[in-house]
């Protein structure tokens, strides 16, 4: 049953459309415009009537029109009430009308309701989610590769046999290591064990205590030395990057010199063979190892150097690489308890300046943490704004994934994956930056414009997006209740048109 | 108050589209409304929320 209020606003909205040259009326062949035709007549006869009556009179008051609109209108709605009649139980050709046109949109709107909230709303947060698990874990990737690691420092390099080894190669300039002598077949350990030593018991424990075990000779051997079709199977397949950052480098950096030197001087295995093809094995190997030896005894020499100072000067940080700070264990249990943090020092190794001591780094303490927070910040905020490269790509490779599971779900529906994902890249391209950063109100579009397309789906679910941001405490029944509100209303919007004919 | 027939005419069409939408809402309690929720926004409060979503639709689609 209307009321006044409801009449007195459509009226209102009625003459603010008329003012502006539009007409409002229903639209044909809708559930709105059988109501209405269910009125005309009584409706125009009243209009006709009551506006011969009253327009056109000096005497009216402003407003009057107006209020005759609504008496009219409410009038016209108690005549179809009022022919109600229990007794026989014919409610009136309008209430008649307006109880079959209920019946009959009701079900078709909440299962487009429904099929928005149960299945294409699962759909958009398993995407959303998806992405921006990926996301989270790219965008603190390299935050979180700052590290402090303790390590002890060998013993070998503060040997003074071992630094008048490596002291030739204190003046070699700076290379990398680009070629490898892989011309020979896998060896044993033992035998590897036996390659390397010199033949002075103490000077041979050192070196046995610095490698730590068999493995890091038979894995460089295998990596640096052995053919590649001769390689092992499960062979970790090494590089000198993952060595110099391994947290075991300077046993690798170890053993990789003394394989070296020991094929420089060839001293090879018993059973080890050389393998070649179209080169002479043995002068390749000399040429390739001098310049190994040379590379890694460089390295080995400034390793050894700052051991020397670390120890002699209590050094806190025996070096620092682009993400980790390599610290003396004993001086930093020391820090640890004097007050120290890791943060401190990892502030130390992100301003790539003056490396502290210990008591230093403690007196500069809040600077420090100061400028790893400052750091850690810009690496993230850097990482963020490449994120969006990064998260196109993850979108659509989560998008394939979902595709597939549909496809295996329904075997017989026909699923154009590529078709589908390059309607979704290119939806993915048109998204406004603000869309892609809260991804919720992106992946609610790239769903629904590529899986689920009838366009009351992406308005239902960014109605309930908008309503949870206007009301963050509201509950979720409140929030379905509003945006089913607000799907009705588009939906009686739909029925109705508006004509400029004023 | 210009084009009084065609006035009421659009006041009609809203009226009968806000008591559609109204009755429409009652009917579905329980299936994907929550009837305290509707109980709480209250009928009056109702039809004038479906009224102001069409006239917003209305009038951006009009480009008023």
């Amino acid at each position: 049953m209307l009321t006044k209020e409801f009449v007195q606003e459509s009226v209102s909205i009625s003459n603010f459309f008329a003012e502006r040259g539009k007409s409002i009326t229903a639209a044909p062949n809708t559930a709105l415009s059988r109501l209405v035709r269910s009125q005309d007549e009584k409706l125009r006869n009243a209009v006709i009537l009551g506006g011969t009556d009253v327009r056109g009179n000096p005497n009216l008051q402003p407003g009057f029109e107006a209020d005759l609109a609504v008496n009219l209108l409410c009038n016209s709605a108690d005549q179809t009430i009022n022919e109600i009649t229990e007794s026989n139980g014919f409610m009136g050709v309008h209430a008649e009308i307006l109880d079959q046109e209920v019946q009959c949109s009701k079900q078709a709107l909440l299962s487009v309701f429904h099929t928005a909230r149960q299945v294409v709303m699962p759909q958009v947060k398993r995407l959303h989610e998806d992405v921006q698990n990926a996301m989270e874990n790219n965008i603190h990737g390299r935050a979180s590769r700052f590290e402090v690691v303790t390590s002890g420092t060998p013993n070998l390099y503060t040997s003074q046999s071992f630094r008048d080894r490596i002291a030739p190669y204190a003046g070699v300039g700076q290379g990398q290591v680009t070629v490898f002598p892989r011309y020979f077949t896998p060896a044993s350990d033992d035998a590897l064990a036996e390659m390397v030593k010199t033949g002075m018991d103490s000077i041979d424990a050192e070196y046995d205590e610095a490698l730590g075990g068999s493995d890091v000779l038979r894995d460089l051997w295998n990596a640096f030395f052995v053919a590649s079709a001769q390689m092992p199977a499960g062979a970790p397949a090494l590089t000198m990057a993952q060595i110099a950052e391994s947290p075991d480098s300077d046993r690798y950096f170890v053993g990789l010199y003394l394989l070296a030197d020991a094929a420089l001087s060839n001293r090879i295995p018993e059973g080890v063979q050389y393998v070649a093809q179209g080169v002479d094995p043995i002068r390749a190997v000399s040429d390739i190892c001098t310049n190994l030896r040379a590379l890694v005894g460089k390295a080995l020499f400034i390793r050894s150097n700052q051991a020397v100072e670390s120890v002699a000067g209590r050094r806190l940080v025996i070096r620092y690489d682009d993400y980790k700070a390599y610290v003396n264990g004993p001086v930093y249990d020391e820090f640890i308890e004097g007050g120290g943090t890791q943060e401190m020092i990892l502030g130390n190794l992100l301003q790539r300046g003056k490396v502290y001591s210990m008591d230093e780094m403690l007196q500069r303490g809040a600077e420090l943490e100061a400028a790893w927070a400052r750091g850690v910040a810009i690496v993230m905020e850097t990482d963020r704004s490449n994120s969006m490269t990064i998260q196109r790509r993850v979108a659509a490779e989560v998008f394939k994934v979902m595709l597939t599971e549909i496809q295996e779900a329904n075997p017989q529906a026909i699923v154009n994956v590529n078709q589908l994902t390059s309607t979704f890249l290119k939806t993915y391209d048109g998204l406004p930056e603000t869309e892609r950063r809260d991804f919720h109100l992106g992946a609610t579009k790239l769903i629904c414009r590529t899986l689920y397309t009838d366009p009351c789906f992406e308005q239902i679910l960014m109605q309930m997006f908008s309503i949870k941001k206007e009301q963050p405490d509201a509950s979720m029944d409140l929030v379905v209740t509003l945006a089913f509100v607000n799907y009705v209303g588009r939906w009686l919007a739909s029925q109705i048109v508006t004509n400029r004919r004023l | 108050m210009k084009n009084f027939p065609v006035v009421v005419e659009g006041g009609q069409t809203l009226a009968n589209a806000v008591e559609l939408g109204v009755t429409l809402l009652g009917e579905t309690v329980g299936a994907e409304l929550s009837a305290d929720v509707l109980s709480d926004i209250g009928r009056d409060q109702l039809g004038m929320t479906l009224l102001a979503g069409i006239r917003q639709e209305l009038t951006r689609r009009a480009q008023i």
